[in-house]
């Protein structure tokens, strides 16, 4: 055992594997419980009865044996209620082997956790759905924006994201409903702003607008738009495995912007205007899929993730006047 | 008497524990606790003259950090796509599991149950989401744990499915 000495191995199996109360079952290719042992009970697995089918006697190695892969692992099995086992299967001279472990406690920290991260998760959505839907502009403005509904001026980080190839055809889902691919990409999109503190500004065609810095954050606005870019390219290069044209162009700037509320028909709408704003537009426009472009107002506010970025030149817009402008490279 | 694996499999929170609760003992709990690897239930029941012994495996949700294995998928005589109807994400993730439990288990039969049906005000489900299910030709019901409406319809007409 790992050229282990024998009186560890003796320790280890006297303390650390008693104490997770083991317990076994030796089953047949045929399905037929050879041999059982260890502290079956406590897993509710007696009465057990030698030469008898194993799945008639335990319910959750129904379809499971004989088994299809070398080994199976289920971390976290409850058969008994308020009894948590860790089951191995394995197979080993043409017989099963079911070793179970009793991982009650370690289950329960693994809730913990989990739970956390669940009611985090439905939380995030049902504010995201809040300040969409159910808040009057006022109030977001006054209370969650740190802006003057009547307007200011602000130095903000603008985050455009172009959703590439909504319409290409070598993507059949994307080819038979743009809509719906506009409606994935949002979705995935969206909640990635609002993890790192943007806000949705406005969705124009196939290109999402955010903005940083309008919500009150311990972070610099052109790093939280810059971690929420770097999280979006992630997104799409998983989402690349299945649909494969599935790819965004981002840009982002920062500069002082004249940023309020608008009258728009019956309702109030935040606007955010200036030059910032022109550039990332206009080179969104031009960028190619899978990049992120960034303007050097953003770059040297950057810290330790300026080495990502290289300077470049190549941004396809005829725009006068475009600043400095750093490319993303991946390492 | 036969019996048959179901895998109850969908996003996390959308009710799959809650579901299986209200099938199998009638209960149904507001408190949402989120499930950590799988538990095991059974019911017995009778489909056409036939006694069948459906072994449920509630496998804990799909979310970023916890992905399935699909390895429990395997012996599954069929698998309940469990969305919540007031999260129209969930019915994305539906679409990319029923994928993968494809790929690994083949075709075996299945049904998609949309949740809480009962928050009608929050319902985010449409018809042109239905219709895509249709055109896949997906068998789907809409359900409520918390009231008991179309559960038990939901694994009658998976059992069917099934013999």
């Amino acid at each position: 055992m790992l050229n282990l000495p024998q009186p560890i191995v003796t320790f280890l199996c006297s303390t650390v594997v008693r104490d997770r109360f083991p317990a076994y079952l030796q089953v047949s290719q045929e399905g037929e419980l050879l041999a059982f042992g260890g502290d079956c009970d406590r897993y509710g697995l007696s009465p057990l009865h030698i030469h008898q089918l194993v799945d008639e006697q335990i319910d959750f190695l129904a379809g499971l044996l004989p088994l299809q892969d070398p080994a199976m692992h289920i971390p976290f099995l409850e058969i008994e209620e308020d009894i948590i086992a860790e089951v191995h299967l394995f197979t080993a001279q043409n017989e099963d082997w079911v070793i179970f472990f009793d991982a009650t406690t370690e289950n329960e920290k693994h809730v913990l956790i989990q739970q956390k991260v669940n009611d985090l998760s439905l939380l995030r959505r049902k504010q995201a759905r809040s300040l969409g839907q159910w808040m009057h502009p006022e109030t977001v403005a006054e209370n969650i924006l740190d802006i003057q509904p009547a307007g200011e001026q602000k130095l903000l980080t603008i985050l455009v994201i172009k959703c590439c190839n909504i319409a290409g055809l070598e993507d059949q889902t994307m080819a038979v409903n743009p809509l719906k691919a506009l409606d994935t990409y949002l979705s995935t999109i969206s909640p990635l702003v609002l993890d790192e503190g943007g806000i949705i500004h406005q969705s124009i065609g196939n290109s999402i607008v955010a903005v940083f810095g309008a919500v009150p954050s311990t972070r610099e606005a052109p790093k939280q738009a810059i971690a929420a870019s770097m999280r979006i390219l992630d997104a799409c290069e998983k989402h690349t495995s299945s649909h494969p044209s599935s790819k965004c162009a981002l840009v982002v700037t920062t500069g002082v912007v004249t940023v309020g509320l608008l009258q728009v028909g019956f309702g109030k709408t935040l606007t955010v205007m200036g030059h910032p704003m022109d550039v990332a537009v206009n080179l969104n426009e031009t960028s190619q899929p899978g990049t992120l472009i960034i303007d050097k107002q953003t770059f040297d506010r950057l810290d330790q993730r300026q080495k990502y970025f290289l300077a470049t030149s190549q941004s396809g817009s005829t725009m006068a006047g475009l600043p400095s402008l750093y490319s993303y490279c991946k390492r | 008497m036969l019996q048959k694996k179901i895998c109850m499999v969908g996003a996390f929170a959308t009710g799959k524990t809650s579901l299986v609760a209200r099938y199998v003992q009638g209960i149904y709990s507001d408190k949402y606790q989120t499930t950590v690897g799988v538990k095991i239930d059974k019911k017995s029941i009778q489909i056409e003259g036939q006694d069948l012994n459906l072994i449920l495996w509630d496998i804990h949700g799909e979310d970023e950090f916890q992905k399935i294995r699909m390895s429990y998928l395997r012996g599954s005589a069929a698998y309940i796509l469990v969305v919540d109807g007031t999260r129209r994400d969930t019915l994305r993730t539906a679409f990319q599991l029923q994928t993968r439990v494809e790929e690994t288990i083949g075709k075996v039969p299945f049904i998609t149950i949309f949740n809480k049906y009962d928050q009608s005000q929050a319902w985010e489900i449409g018809e042109e989401d239905l219709e895509e299910l249709s055109q896949r030709q997906w068998v789907y019901c809409m359900g409520s744990a918390r009231t008991g409406l179309g559960v038990e319809e939901c694994f009658i007409t998976l059992a069917q499915l099934m013999i």
